[in-house]
């Protein structure tokens, strides 16, 4: 199985992905307004494997020193393939030749438990990104971890 | 047997919701109960594990069927006691929150369902609110709040947030009740309050009266015809 990144806005398949992920995704507000993003976002990228869109990321450009990756996701069934860690590099290349000095995601920090985000923070630390501070009742009424993968300076 | 705090921090997160639709959050529930946010965060994990609370990442916090159980008898216990001390003991409106704070802990489920026996069964508190029947079923009346009626709204009080007993005090000098028909006049250009009519009496009142009295679905104008 080979994983093509690519750049490309595709709503219709965020969407579908979002979807088959309920323990991740299970506000519809928050689906729609991800789904919406997909038009807006800095850079939105989809990985594509036998012509189906399999995986998805956006990134928002924060500053001009700062990308962050506002979304990824794979689909259920395709998990643990490295479609994600693909996602997560072709959107730090993108960062990086943009000029951005840090790459930086936000998630549920430890704090608060659940399988789900335990994850989803193991996943980010396996991609190198690494935990800088948890904050309290920044993007939602709980902990978020941010966590930040240095860029080389090309 | 539940413990205090726990019965009572899932009454007041049946109560958040139980008359506007905004949902409850932590912080929300926090400036609720003048808790710190940490403490109600400990707490809300703590109901979690237990079961009565579904609270999932990016999410609100809502009820278990089992949590909404472990409420309904709360509130039952809490507004069947105020009802019994302002009936038979001759509390005022505005005295019987705290005491029943004490009470609705202790007493046993068969002197609750003796005092609701002796007061006939009552299906609302002296404030208005719905007292939700021993097995756990309760009616919503159909109301609007004062400060989202329209100009020249006419209803009946049916509820009035018991949430500031200085409130219910300066209502209860203004001869304002339950059952009592209000009109809403409208906002005073200048003076910034609200106007209503009572008994035929204009009255100013504040945003905070406004945000706690209760319409019912708008009421028939009496005619003249119906008068004579």
């Amino acid at each position: 199985m080979s994983v093509q990144v690519v750049e490309r806005r595709d709503p219709a398949a965020v969407e579908r992905l979002l979807r088959s992920l309920p323990a991740w995704f299970g506000i519809e507000e928050a689906i729609v307004a991800y789904v919406e993003q997909v038009r807006t976002a800095s850079a939105s990228f989809v990985a594509v494997v036998d012509d189906r869109v399999v995986g998805a990321a956006l990134v928002e450009r924060r500053s001009p020193a700062l990308v962050e990756l506002a979304l990824i996701a794979v689909h259920a069934e395709q998990r643990g393939a490295g479609i994600g860690r693909a996602l997560v590099d072709a959107a730090a290349t993108w960062a990086a030749s943009a000029g951005a000095a840090a790459f930086e995601v936000h998630t549920v920090g430890p704090s608060f438990e659940d399988d789900g985000y335990a994850a989803t923070r193991a996943f980010y630390r396996s991609c190198g990104f690494l935990p800088v501070r948890e904050v309290e009742g920044l993007d939602w009424d709980g902990p978020t971890l941010i966590l930040e993968r240095p860029l080389a300076v090309p | 047997m539940q413990t205090t705090a726990v019965e009572d921090y899932v009454k007041a997160i049946y109560a958040y919701t139980e008359w506007q639709p905004e949902p409850v959050t932590p912080s929300r529930l926090a400036t609720n109960l003048g808790l710190a946010a940490s403490t109600v965060t400990e707490m809300v994990k703590k109901l979690s594990a237990q079961g009565l609370v579904d609270h999932r990442p990016y999410g609100t916090i809502a009820l278990t069927d089992e949590g909404r159980a472990l409420a309904l008898r709360q509130v039952r216990r809490h507004r069947l006691i105020e009802t019994w001390l302002v009936q038979q003991h001759g509390y005022a409106w505005d005295e019987v929150h705290d005491e029943a704070e004490v009470l609705e802990h202790g007493m046993s489920d068969r002197l609750v369902e003796s005092i609701a026996h002796a007061l006939g069964d009552p299906e609302r508190d002296p404030h208005g609110d719905p007292i939700p029947a021993a097995d756990g079923t309760t009616r919503q009346p159909s109301a609007t709040v004062l400060a989202d009626a329209h100009d020249g709204y006419l209803g009946t009080v049916v509820r009035i947030s018991d949430a500031d007993p200085e409130l219910l005090r300066f209502l209860a000098d203004q001869g304002v009740e339950l059952d009592e028909r209000m009109r809403y006049v409208g906002r005073g250009r200048f003076t910034g309050g609200l106007t209503v009519e009572v008994d035929g009496v204009e009255h100013t009142v504040g945003d905070d009266v406004a945000a706690s009295i209760w319409l019912s679905a708008p009421c028939q104008e009496p005619t003249h015809a119906h008068e004579a």
